[in-house]
């Protein structure tokens, strides 16, 4: 079996390597997210994270993994007029939005030293694939509707690209913000970001859906990023060159 | 351990909530709409209503956000390209991976207790 899925870090993370004697490979990939979540889960009073938020732990005896994450979460600020920030209300810093792009790209590394041309790792909807599929073609993903889970509104082939996409909850035609919660907060229903690796458009779709409509204008500002969103109405808005990786 | 101990406090209350088509509501339990807390996520925070009729979870609903921390628009207006825009439409055919938003079982989970917590004071 060359393809297993496994609840990781509270997600359902897909794993698919097209050689055989794979298995090692799988179990190397799930061993690299455990760590991760070990590490930077807030639910883990000792993870790292939460004992650098609780003062337990000074910043200068932070570990390399949490440097390279916050210095990538501050560079998404700025890069992001300040729409993804890590500072919590509560105080402390929460770099979730960022971590998990960051862990599959990572994952992805350790395959491609490893010799494996041919993979998909899929985490939470978020998609790293390099080669192709077990048929000996690109790989094929779809997004998914935000109003109806199951069902494909588009087909891409990303073609070693990374896909990510950010999202609400709809309900009736409101979108809630936990923090405003009689407040609407956006029209937005989803963003779709393809960009030159995982980390990228995983950073740069939260960065999007937190500006609401504006956030597929802010992509198309930026190089090397393309973006699908889709409005509560379930009008879709495209950047200028995210046609060439559609298949359907 | 605590989180063990939620975990287990989390489907003893749904199975006290849903189960058996009892008749009887439970002691202590309030009718009414409870708020969880928001709970981060790897997804961003996850919030959850439930409704609770006749001492059981009759709804449970996610009112979510993403990493949404500031609101002030930088972009400006006057420059922005047109962009070419479409209908969603239900697409068929395989794919080997589906890119979505998804609810986190863990966030969903604590929240849905919070709101228990609520209703059972």
């Amino acid at each position: 079996m060359n393809e297993q899925t496994r609840i990781v870090m509270g997600m359902p993370v897909a794993v698919a390597i097209v050689q055989d004697g794979a298995k090692d490979l799988i179990e190397a990939v799930f061993g690299w997210f455990d760590q991760v979540d070990q590490r930077f889960s807030l639910y883990r009073s000792d993870s790292e994270i939460s004992r650098f938020n609780s003062g337990q732990i000074p910043q200068g005896a932070l570990s390399d993994e949490m440097r390279d994450v916050l210095a990538m979460a501050e560079q998404t600020r700025q890069e992001s007029h300040g729409f993804f920030d890590v500072a919590r209300p509560s105080g402390g810093c929460d770099p979730t939005g960022i971590v998990k792009g960051w862990a599959i790209k990572k994952a992805a590394l350790l395959l491609a030293k490893k010799g494996v041309q041919n993979y998909c790792i899929n985490a939470g909807g978020d998609i790293q694939s390099a080669g192709v599929n077990f048929d000996g073609e690109p790989w094929r993903l779809g997004i998914s509707s935000p109003f109806r889970s199951g069902e494909i509104i588009k087909v891409l082939t990303p073609d070693g690209a990374g896909v990510a996409t950010s999202g609400s909850y709809v309900r009736g035609q409101h979108i809630w913000n936990p923090h405003a919660p009689a407040e609407k907060l956006s029209d937005i229903a989803s963003i779709t970001v393809i960009g030159p690796d995982i980390l990228e458009a995983d950073r740069f779709a939260t960065a999007a859906f937190a500006m609401g409509k504006d956030g597929v204008y802010f992509i198309e500002g930026m190089p090397a990023l393309e973006a699908y969103q889709i409005d509560v109405s379930g009008m879709a808005t495209q950047t200028s060159a995210f046609e060439r990786y559609v298949i359907s | 351990m605590k989180r063990l101990k939620q975990i287990a406090l989390f489907f003893g209350s749904l199975a006290a909530l849903f189960g058996n088509q009892a008749k009887t509501a439970q002691a202590g339990v309030k009718d009414g709409t409870f708020d969880g807390a928001a709970y981060d996520a790897y997804y961003g925070p996850v919030q959850v209503e439930i409704s609770i009729k006749g001492g059981r979870i009759v709804d449970a609903t996610a009112l979510q956000s993403p990493n949404h921390r500031r609101t002030s628009l930088i972009i400006n207006q006057q420059a922005l390209p047109y962009l070419r825009q479409e209908v969603i439409q239900a697409q068929s055919g395989r794919v080997d991976a589906v890119s979505g938003a998804t609810l986190t079982s863990r966030a969903y989970a604590s929240s849905v207790m919070d709101a228990i917590r609520q209703a059972a004071q």
